[in-house]
């Protein structure tokens, strides 16, 4: 088998919360909890959940940007935290992120110019002319033109922000790049004009992405395996397929039935009951436990582990480990 | 024959900048039955939005109408003064806003909040307040009322806020509600219950509702009707059944197919190249001319009257002729 | 000048013109003052203002023109000299705190929190009389008080843009924390920090001038508007010229640079 090109390895984030009174003990809530999963090259992985459910937070660790609490993130095979801080910088060159607010992700008091050209700067790439020269062809890449170099952030509209963001992000031709719910603040039009963009660029330079994001009809489209997240664990990884998906935990049954859909397809909308508990107070089962409409008695008391159903398929639900 | 709750007329909004007055809502013409859901869909800068500050008479300072006719119930609603528009928000007319949490005043509890449109638009006693109030908490899906009524927004979840915020709005039983983006910042879980709120409401309430979202599904499960607007205009309007399956409009047209789901997998998404022009840059004509595979020369220079097929009414030259034959 | 041309407001530009012209007036005193400022004519004691003497003269027969002109030396450096050193003190400690967050920030903020525990004025008089009236104890004094103000705009600047998802994106590309702070965070907070200088400089010429009124800040022969004020105060009925004069010098320094940074601040605001 090939080896993932990422893969993430019991990975908890714990984030300390503040003391209710200065004797109390501290108290910790954990934001992933015993996350594991493997990126393949070349594939679309989605991660999708609701806000709070420690999505976002797995990007970040995987790249770096926050430091797990325990837990291992493999590139290749290697142990990342274990890379000195030269390698570490190396490393960088082949993982980007793409971020969701196209109004924040580039810095307002730089030209477009300055953007593009700091990666480079940083990894002493080229010279001046051929860095030029690298910056109009990115450029292009992402359907804009030299006219841009000389504008400022705010000169432009939320769509050429995030063109610029991903121009930024590949300029260093990585191999796997986080799209960090990339394309949820755009409008439907130019959210299509980004996707097929992303699509294209995956395809010219062999990227691998994660996607995370909470619009479910994007990632159903967009993805080839999708990760379901509740309240810092996955609970099912399923592949998407040309045909409808059939998740097979309740949470995810319930998450893809409530997008409200365009076209009528005849599904029948799961509602949920009750709202996300917070992370702070989890019992030792399920943590779906709380809402789940199929509750038993034995998911208050023991956490399931993943099943496999088929290849691509794997569940964590005691409904599944009674078949 | 039943009278329209709302109908706007011709209303033109425009911004009045130093260097200008420009237009940003034109020639919007509507209509609100009793008992039906309209919603209003585009995209972002199309003037939703705006459509509904006017209706409820709190646009920005900048803004002025100037052109056309409001009416609610009859009743006409350009150049109210303060003390008229204070009487009727909140009373006859009440608006949800996106943002849960903003729309709500931290410093207040929930029954008070809620309370407060019956403490200024009824005679009701403290207690008869108070008892009205729990009950729509109840209508509403709230637990565990009794608790909830002393407490603050910030103790509550997303989702009970904006619950809350519908409470306030369905209280003082206005005719008309406009909700703006109610379910936007919602988790699509949470989302589906409020959806599931508004339908309920819609059943046991004879409350009208103008809504307004960008996202198609969203319309689909609350609308009867819906319009389309582009650039400050209305473009195209009809049932959302047929405007979703057979949109006439080539912006519409657009918009439905660039959604992505999951059959579309594998295969370029359309996509409407250009971009919505800006306040600055609209001129005469139809203003998707430039983005418009199906361009004329026509379009260009006149603005394309709307033509009734059907049920449905569009804004758009390539139906004149046939709009004609029939 | 960019700035002048943009900012409209009546309250900036009269804020800039007083600036302008008090450090005119300040640089016209190092190459001319009308007469000697130390010289003394006994025979016109508290005269009244006149062709010769446009302000008057003090209790000491001395012009008092010529003394608002060398006083405002003393304001300009003193203001100039201890913003510098807040300033520097209160970046380094700001930056660094709110950059670095944790236990360092924990720690540098205790010791801000200490500091601010004093009134400023009464930490600037306690630093000054443990070592010393004078010029330069002064200017510590001073500097040592604006510190708290900086660190924590600064801090609290830092803190907000390092969230910022343009600062997380050129930590993934492998920016360095040197970088990420000089090329992406600063740019960002330089302008509340200009707030800041404006308005901490007006603090320290008003604080100045309450330390020599005094008797605690700067000495004689060095003039200083606060030690004129504490002399004109005896004849404030029989000869208000004097007071009203040196009163009205300072109050207009510190109005000019109030109304500066305010004008600073809406701009920054509009554009944000």
């Amino acid at each position: 088998m090939i080896e993932p090109i990422i893969e993430v390895k019991d990975l908890t984030k714990q984030y300390k919360i503040d003391r209710k009174y200065f004797w109390a003990k501290d108290t910790f809530v954990k934001a992933v909890n015993n996350l594991s999963l493997q990126l393949h090259s070349g594939e679309t992985f989605g991660l999708v959940g609701e806000s709070g459910c420690g999505k976002s937070t797995t990007g970040q660790i995987i790249l770096q940007l926050i430091k797990q609490t325990s837990g291992k993130v493999l590139y290749k095979g290697e142990d990342i935290s274990r890379f000195s801080s030269k390698r570490l910088k190396a490393w960088r060159r082949k993982v980007q992120i793409v971020f969701q607010d196209p109004y924040s992700s580039l810095n307002p008091k730089k030209t477009i110019q300055w953007t593009l050209n700091e990666p480079l700067e940083i990894h002493g790439i080229g010279t001046k002319e051929s860095r030029q020269e690298l910056i109009i062809k990115t450029l292009e890449d992402v359907g804009l033109d030299a006219n841009y170099l000389k504008r400022m952030p705010h000169e432009l509209s939320g769509g050429q922000r995030q063109r610029i963001a991903i121009a930024s992000a590949i300029i260093l031709n990585p191999e796997f790049i986080v799209v960090d719910e990339g394309v949820s603040a755009l409008d439907v039009s130019v959210q299509a004009q980004i996707l097929n963009l992303l699509k294209n660029l995956q395809r010219k330079y062999q990227l691998t992405y994660l996607f995370i994001s909470h619009d479910l009809n994007v990632v159903q489209y967009f993805c080839d395996r999708i990760a379901v997240m509740y309240l810092g664990e996955i609970v099912e990884i399923i592949k998407s397929d040309e045909t409808s998906l059939m998740p097979k935990h309740p949470y995810s049954q319930a998450l893809f039935s409530s997008i409200p859909q365009a076209f009528d397809n005849g599904q029948e909308n799961i509602v949920l009951k009750g709202d996300i508990p917070s992370p702070s107070d989890l019992l030792p089962g399920c943590t779906f436990e709380t809402r789940c409409p199929l509750a038993m008695e034995v998911c208050k008391k023991v956490k399931p582990t993943f099943k496999k159903i088929t290849e691509n398929h794997i569940v964590s639900c005691h409904l599944k480990e009674e078949a | 024959m039943s009278q329209p709750i709302l109908t706007v007329d011709n209303l033109e909004v425009a911004f009045s900048f130093p260097d200008g007055e420009f237009s940003a809502l034109q020639g919007i013409s509507f209509s609100v039955e009793p008992n039906e859901v309209v919603g209003i869909v585009g995209e972002s800068g199309c003037g939703k939005s705006l459509t509904s500050l006017s209706v409820m008479g709190i646009l920005p300072r900048n803004a002025n109408i100037i052109n056309g006719e409001i009416q609610l119930n009859g009743k006409d609603l350009i150049g109210l003064s303060n003390k008229e528009w204070q009487s009727l928000r909140g009373n006859k007319i009440s608006m949800i806003f996106q943002e849960p949490m903003t729309s709500l005043n931290p410093l207040l509890t929930i029954g008070k909040q809620i309370s407060e449109v019956l403490k200024k638009h009824t005679k009701l006693s403290k207690e008869e307040r108070k008892k009205r109030t729990i009950e729509v908490m109840k209508e509403v899906g709230l637990p565990r009322t009794e608790e909830l009524y002393a407490s603050y927004p910030h103790q509550l979840s997303g989702g009970m806020r904006q619950r809350i915020v519908i409470a306030i709005a369905l209280i003082g039983e206005a005719n008309l509600i406009i909700a703006d983006e109610p379910t936007t910042a919602l988790d699509v879980t949470i989302q589906a219950q409020i959806l599931e709120l508004f339908r309920e409401i819609k059943r046991k309430r004879s409350t009208s509702m103008l809504f307004i979202s960008h996202d198609w599904g969203v319309i689909r499960q609350i609308c009867d009707r819906v319009f389309v607007m582009y650039a400050g205009r209305i473009i195209e309007q009809g049932t959302v059944n047929e405007i979703v399956n057979n949109p006439k409009h080539p912006y519409t047209k657009g918009l439905i197919l660039s959604i992505p789901d999951h059959k579309k997998r594998g295969k370029e998404l359309h996509t409407i190249p250009g971009r919505v022009p800006t306040l600055k840059e609209r001129k005469g004509g139809c203003l998707f001319v430039d983005r418009c595979a199906n361009a004329m020369k026509i379009c260009k220079y006149e603005y394309p009257k709307s033509l009734e097929i059907g049920e449905q009414k569009v804004s758009c030259h390539l139906y004149t002729k046939e709009a004609e034959v029939i | 000048m960019r700035l002048l041309k943009r900012n409209k407001s009546i309250p900036f530009n009269i804020g800039v013109t007083l600036v302008v012209l008090l450090f005119l007036m300040m640089a016209c005193s190092l190459f001319y003052t009308p007469y000697d400022p130390n010289a003394m004519e006994p025979q016109n004691r508290l005269a009244p203002p006149s062709i010769e003497h446009p302000f008057g003269t003090d209790n000491f027969g001395r012009d008092i023109l010529s003394r608002v002109m060398e006083g405002s030396k003393t304001a300009f450096l003193i203001g100039t000299l201890s913003v510098t050193i807040g300033l520097f003190f209160g970046f380094l400690i700001g930056a660094v705190a709110g950059y670095f967050g944790g236990w360092i920030d924990e720690i540098f903020m205790r010791f801000i929190d200490a500091m601010m525990a004093f009134p400023g004025i009464l930490l600037a008089i306690v630093l000054v009389s443990v070592f010393n009236t004078g010029m330069q104890n002064t200017i510590i004094a001073l500097g040592i008080m604006t510190i708290p103000s900086f660190s924590r705009i600064v801090r609290s600047g830092f803190i907000q843009v390092k969230e910022f998802d343009f600062v997380k994106a050129s930590k993934a590309k492998g920016a360095g924390s040197m970088r990420i702070i000089v090329k992406h965070i600063l740019p960002n907070v330089i302008s509340s920090i200009t707030v800041a200088v404006t308005l901490s400089f007006s603090g320290s010429v008003l604080a100045e001038s309450g330390l020599s009124y005094l008797g605690l800040g700067v000495q004689p022969p060095d003039p200083s508007w606060g030690r004129m004020l504490k002399e004109a105060q005896p004849f404030i009925v029989s000869s208000p010229t004097y007071v009203i004069i040196t009163g009205g010098v300072i109050m207009l320094m510190v109005l000019g640079f109030n109304l500066l940074s305010d004008g600073i601040r809406d701009l920054r605001d509009k554009k944000a």
